[in-house]
C-alpha cells in the first residue's frame, strides 16, 4: 500500500464506519447476532449470573476497580500527554508504565464485561445503549493498539506538541464515553 | 444499640419528609446524573489511589520515586474523593430511610472510617521514613503493608457500594433479629 | 534509505494519529450533543 498504509487503514475504517452507520448493514448485522446472544445466556457466565444475584454483584465490583485502575492509567498518561500531571516526569517513562497498567485492567474489565453480558445477554441485545458502548470500546481498542501506541513509540520528545494533546484529548473523549455508557445500561430496562 | 438506631430512623425520617429529598428521588434524570457521577469519580478517587499503592508493591509506575507519585496524584485523588462524597450524600439524602437502614451502607463507612486511619497512620509513615527508598522498586515494609491494607478495604468498600442495591436485607423484607439489629430496623416504622 | 523509510513511517504513523484523533473528536462531539439534545426534549416533555 506504500507508505502511507497506517493512514490509509484509519482512513478506511472511518469510511467503513460511516457506511455501516448510515446504510442498512447495521440492522441486518444486528439481527444476525441475535443467536449468539441467546447461546450466551446458556454459557456458565450466563446461568450463574441468572441464578446467583452475588455472583453477578461481584463480577460488577471487579469490574468497577478495574475501572478505576484503567481510569488511574488513562488520566495519569493522557494528564502527562496534555501537560497538566507529572511534568518534571520523562514523557516516555509515564507513557510506557501507564500503558502496562492499561493493559492489564483493560483485560480484567473485557473478562468481568463479557462475563456480566452473558447474564443479561438478550436485555443488553436489545439495548441502543450497550451497542453505543461497544462502538465506544472498539474504537477506543483499535485506536489505542493501532494508532496511539504506535504513535507514543516513537520520538514523542521531539513530536508536535499540538499533535499529541490532540492525541490526549481524543483518548480521554473515547473512555469517558465507554465509562459514561457503560454507567447508562445499569439505568435502562 | 436500640437507642443508637432508633436515633439514626428519627433523622432519616426527618430528613425523608424534606421535599428536595422527595423531588431528587423521583426526579427524572438529576439522581441518575448523581450516581452515575459518583461511580464514575471512582476513577479519579481510588484510581489515583491503586496507582499510589501498586506503586508502594512494587507492581506499576516503578520508575517513578514513590513518594513523589503520591504527591503529585494527591491533589486529584482529594478532588475525587470531595466529589464522592458530596455526591455521596445527596444519595443517601434522596433515599434516606432505606440508606440509613442497609447493612452494606452501614458495613461500608465503617470501612471508610478504617480506610480513612490506615491512610492517615500511611501518611505519616512516608513523612518519616526518609528518601532513601524513594527510587527503589518496593516501598519499605510498613508502608507496603499499608498500601495492601488500603487496596483491601477499598476493594470492600466498593463491593459493600455495589451491593447497598440488593434488598436481601431490607428491614421491608422482615431480616432476622440479627440482621434487623444491625442494620438499624425499628420496630413498628412506617417510613421505609 | 532505512533512515528513510523510518521518516516515512513516522509521518504515516502522525498523520494516521492526526485523522483517527479528529474523527474520534468529531464523532465524540455529535453523539454527546445528539444525547443532550434527547435529555432536553425529555425533560421538557417530563417537567414541560
Amino acid at each position: 500500500m506504500g507508505p502511507y498504509t497506517r493512514t490509509i487503514s484509519v482512513g478506511a475504517v472511518i469510511v467503513f464506519g460511516l457506511v455501516f452507520a448510515l446504510t442498512g448493514a447495521r440492522h441486518t448485522t444486528w439481527e444476525a447476532l441475535l443467536p449468539l446472544f441467546e447461546w450466551m445466556e446458556t454459557t456458565p457466565p450466563g446461568v450463574i449470573s441468572q441464578s446467583y444475584g452475588a455472583a453477578f454483584a461481584l463480577v460488577e465490583a471487579a469490574h468497577l476497580i478495574a475501572m478505576a485502575v484503567l481510569g488511574g492509567a488513562v488520566l495519569v498518561a493522557d494528564g502527562r500527554l496534555l501537560g497538566l500531571i507529572l511534568r518534571d516526569f520523562p514523557l516516555r517513562r509515564v507513557l510506557d508504565q501507564s500503558h502496562r497498567l492499561f493493559v492489564w485492567s483493560l483485560a480484567a474489565m473485557i473478562l468481568t464485561g463479557v462475563f456480566m453480558a452473558c447474564g443479561v445477554a438478550l436485555k443488553v441485545y436489545y439495548l441502543n445503549v450497550f451497542w453505543y458502548k461497544m462502538l465506544a470500546l472498539v474504537t477506543g481498542v483499535l485506536f489505542v493498539f493501532f494508532v496511539r501506541r504506535p504513535l507514543l513509540r516513537g520520538d514523542v520528545e521531539n513530536m508536535n506538541p499540538q499533535l499529541l494533546r490532540l492525541v490526549g484529548i481524543a483518548s480521554l473523549m473515547i473512555w469517558f464515553s465507554v465509562a459514561a455508557t457503560g454507567r447508562w445500561i445499569g439505568f435502562s430496562g | 444499640m436500640e437507642v443508637f438506631n432508633q436515633l439514626i430512623y428519627d433523622f432519616a425520617a426527618w430528613v425523608d419528609t424534606h421535599q428536595w429529598s422527595t423531588a431528587l428521588h423521583e426526579s427524572f434524570y438529576v439522581y441518575n446524573w448523581v450516581e452515575s457521577t459518583h461511580v464514575v469519580a471512582l476513577t479519579l478517587s481510588i484510581g489515583m489511589l491503586f496507582l499510589i499503592d501498586l506503586r508502594m508493591l512494587g507492581l506499576a509506575m516503578v520508575d517513578i520515586p514513590a513518594s513523589t507519585l503520591a504527591r503529585r496524584l494527591s491533589l486529584p485523588m482529594f478532588l475525587g474523593f470531595t466529589v464522592m462524597i458530596i455526591t455521596g450524600l445527596l444519595l443517601f439524602y434522596a433515599i434516606p430511610v432505606r440508606s440509613a437502614q442497609s447493612l452494606w451502607l452501614r458495613i461500608k463507612l465503617v470501612l471508610l472510617f478504617a480506610a480513612a486511619i490506615n491512610a492517615w497512620l500511611f501518611h505519616r509513615r512516608m513523612s518519616t521514613a526518609g528518601r532513601s527508598w524513594d527510587t527503589a522498586v518496593k516501598a519499605p515494609m510498613r508502608l507496603q503493608v499499608g498500601a495492601s491494607l488500603s487496596i483491601t478495604f477499598w476493594v470492600l468498600i466498593v463491593i459493600c457500594g455495589r451491593l447497598i442495591a440488593y434488598d436481601w436485607f431490607d428491614c421491608r423484607a422482615e431480616p432476622s433479629s440479627f440482621i434487623a439489629a444491625l442494620a438499624g430496623c425499628v420496630a413498628g416504622q412506617e417510613a421505609f | 534509505m532505512k533512515e528513510k523509510n523510518l521518516a516515512d513511517g513516522n509521518k504515516d504513523t502522525a498523520l494516521a494519529a492526526l485523522l483517527a484523533a479528529t474523527a474520534v473528536i468529531v464523532g465524540f462531539i455529535i453523539y454527546w450533543a445528539d444525547e443532550i439534545q434527547a435529555v432536553r426534549e425529555m425533560l421538557e416533555l417530563a417537567y414541560g
